[in-house]
């Protein structure tokens, strides 16, 4: 019996552990260009643009998702920060979409320059990157870590 | 409509050919999917199938073939508004070959992000995952379930499908779908008759679709008629079968002969289903029905319920499934059993065997394993238990005397790239 409950409190363990810890990553900005017409996103939006969801920025221009994809840390970080998934499950869902013709995955830039440069010149592009590089030529409207304004 | 993968391949290679050579690697992506299994089965008695067009089945010798698939796809943007797919897939075909077929050649259209018009060859989305089956690494077990994926696999069209997305308030998205076309080269091998091909034959339908926050959940409706149906002699069944109606006065018998013929027949799919997926949690449940008046593809209801929590790179699920064909044991004959004289009695053998061929009423109780143990890599082990009150079309090469058990242990490997 003791070794039914001690088994059953590991698990228990086991089960809460990883959501207990903080959140530890990059720190991570949504970024725009200044041309866009958008000033703020909510979470909630940034995730469903990037899951292929919402096809428009909130100015009403078709949204163009671009992601950071060097260092790898930054992408597991804002999967695990704003849906609660890891990378594997992330490639499972664009799997399921892509391979039907349904929708594509953000377009990787392979680095933070990329992004910024791909975001400035197309009012359309909505970058992740991370929060060191980002410039003048973009527009900051989310910290990922930031807890959201009620 | 089978020429429309003709005229749509080459028009989607052309028009996505790039003027300049260093356009290539923006406007063209190539990717695949694939999936490398073998699978045991506890009996010899009766071959396991993943679906109903698998021509050879696994015993105890492990099979490959059965979950093994490759699928390579290009895709084109054309231009802002206009792209273009086309996906090849070789896996085990009713004719017991591995030839690659076209799954998906088609041009969308998107005026406005909302707005998607797809023409070609396209996959049949009748229910949840319908169209992704074959892609592996997309869902959590080593097959979907066969009772809900494997008894009719109608997969792909000639046609077109038009999808809208809708905002709806807070972060939930509504997403609508119709299509309408042919039914690609499906053939079903039917014990001790021809191969039933439903190539050609027409199939619509209609999707919606809510997604918000961990919640997916959706309602979709199909429809297909057969044109052909089986060839002689069980075509001739029907006609024997009126004049015993009419020689015995029996309308409950002419009833049987509509029955029996499967020609004109219209069949109905009704499908409900919902994922959750939250952090750890992924849970899945759909509800199929069948719609039908016709012996050899009976009326039934299957549904499946999932659930796996994901602990780091592993997934441990279990599993449910379940299909019940309305149709229990033979259909109505009257007098026919008694009358004297062989040809009453083989048309009675006939028809039992028709009916035993396609009832198909079995469960499946698994546990299993995903393992991401590498990028876009899974390895995944499945262990079932299943019990079939009747071999059916679900099963291939069942003995008569098999007790209708057998137990089915998969091991897969599933890659994209």
């Amino acid at each position: 019996m003791a070794r039914l409950r001690s088994s059953l409190a590991l698990a228990g363990l086991l089960l809460a552990a990883p959501a207990a810890l903080p959140a530890a990553g990059p720190r991570l900005v949504i970024v725009v260009s200044p041309d866009s017409g958008v000033t703020k996103v909510t979470r909630e939006e940034v995730r469903n643009i990037f899951l292929g969801r919402q096809k428009r920025l909130a100015s009403g221009l078709a949204a163009v998702p671009v992601e950071q994809q060097v260092p790898p840390a930054v992408r597991e970080h804002f999967y695990r920060v704003l849906v609660n998934k890891d990378l594997a499950e992330i490639s499972a869902y664009w799997a399921r979409l892509y391979f039907t013709g349904q929708a594509r995955p953000p377009r990787g830039e392979p680095n933070a320059e990329d992004v910024i440069r791909a975001v400035a010149a197309d009012p359309g592009a909505i970058g992740l990157v991370e929060w060191t590089r980002q410039d003048g030529r973009v527009r900051v409207i989310l910290d990922v870590d930031a807890p959201e304004a009620p | 409509m089978r020429s429309g993968v003709w005229l749509t391949a080459p028009l989607v290679l052309c028009l996505a050919w790039p003027a300049r050579a260093d356009d290539l690697q923006k406007k063209i992506k190539l990717s695949g999917f694939g999936t490398l299994g073998a699978a045991w089965n506890s009996t010899d008695e009766a071959g396991f199938t993943r679906d109903a067009s698998q021509p050879h089945g696994a015993t105890r010798t492990p099979d490959g073939r059965v979950d093994s698939r490759l699928g390579l796809q290009a895709d084109g943007t054309l231009s802002s508004t206009l792209r273009g797919t086309l996906q090849v897939v070789s896996k085990y075909n009713y004719d017991g070959t591995f030839r690659p077929e076209f799954a998906w050649a088609f041009l969308g259209w998107a005026p406005v992000p909302e707005i998607e018009a797809r023409a070609g060859r396209l996959g049949i989305e009748s229910f949840m995952n319908a169209d992704s089956r074959d892609v592996g690494y997309s869902y959590l077990w080593v097959r979907p379930p066969v009772e809900c994926f494997g008894l009719i696999p109608i997969t792909r069209m000639d046609g077109a499908d038009l999808t809208g997305t809708i905002q709806l308030g807070g972060s939930a998205t509504l997403r609508l779908k119709a299509f309408y076309g042919a039914i690609v080269s499906e053939q079903i091998p039917v014990t001790g008759y021809p191969n039933l091909d439903l190539s050609g034959d027409r199939i619509g339908g209609a999707i919606a679709e809510v997604q918000g926050g961990p919640w997916r959940a959706r309602m979709a409706y199909a429809r297909f008629q057969v044109r052909k149906g089986f060839p002689p002699p069980v075509s001739n069944l029907p006609g024997y079968l009126d004049t015993y109606a009419t020689l015995l006065g029996d309308p409950g018998l002419t009833q049987t002969a509509a029955g029996a013929a499967l020609k004109d027949g219209v069949f109905q799919w009704y499908s409900a289903g919902v994922t959750y997926e939250e952090g750890r949690v992924q849970g899945q449940a759909v509800l199929n029905h069948l719609g039908s008046d016709k012996i050899s593809i009976p009326a039934s209801w299957a549904g499946f319920v999932s659930l796996g929590c994901r602990l780091g790179q592993v997934t441990p699920y279990g599993l449910f499934s379940r299909i019940a064909s309305r149709q229990q044991g033979l259909p109505y004959l009257g007098a026919l059993p008694y009358l004297p004289g062989p040809q009453a009695a083989q048309v009675v053998s006939a028809v039992a065997q028709l009916a035993a061929a396609n009832e198909d009423t079995r469960s499946t109780v698994a546990a299993g394993l995903r393992w991401d143990w590498h990028a876009n890599l899974d390895c995944k082990f499945q262990v079932e238990r299943i019990h079939a009150a009747n071999p059916g079309s679900l099963w291939n090469n069942a003995q008569p005397d098999w007790n209708g058990r057998a137990t089915v242990l998969t091991a897969v490997v599933d890659f994209v790239f």
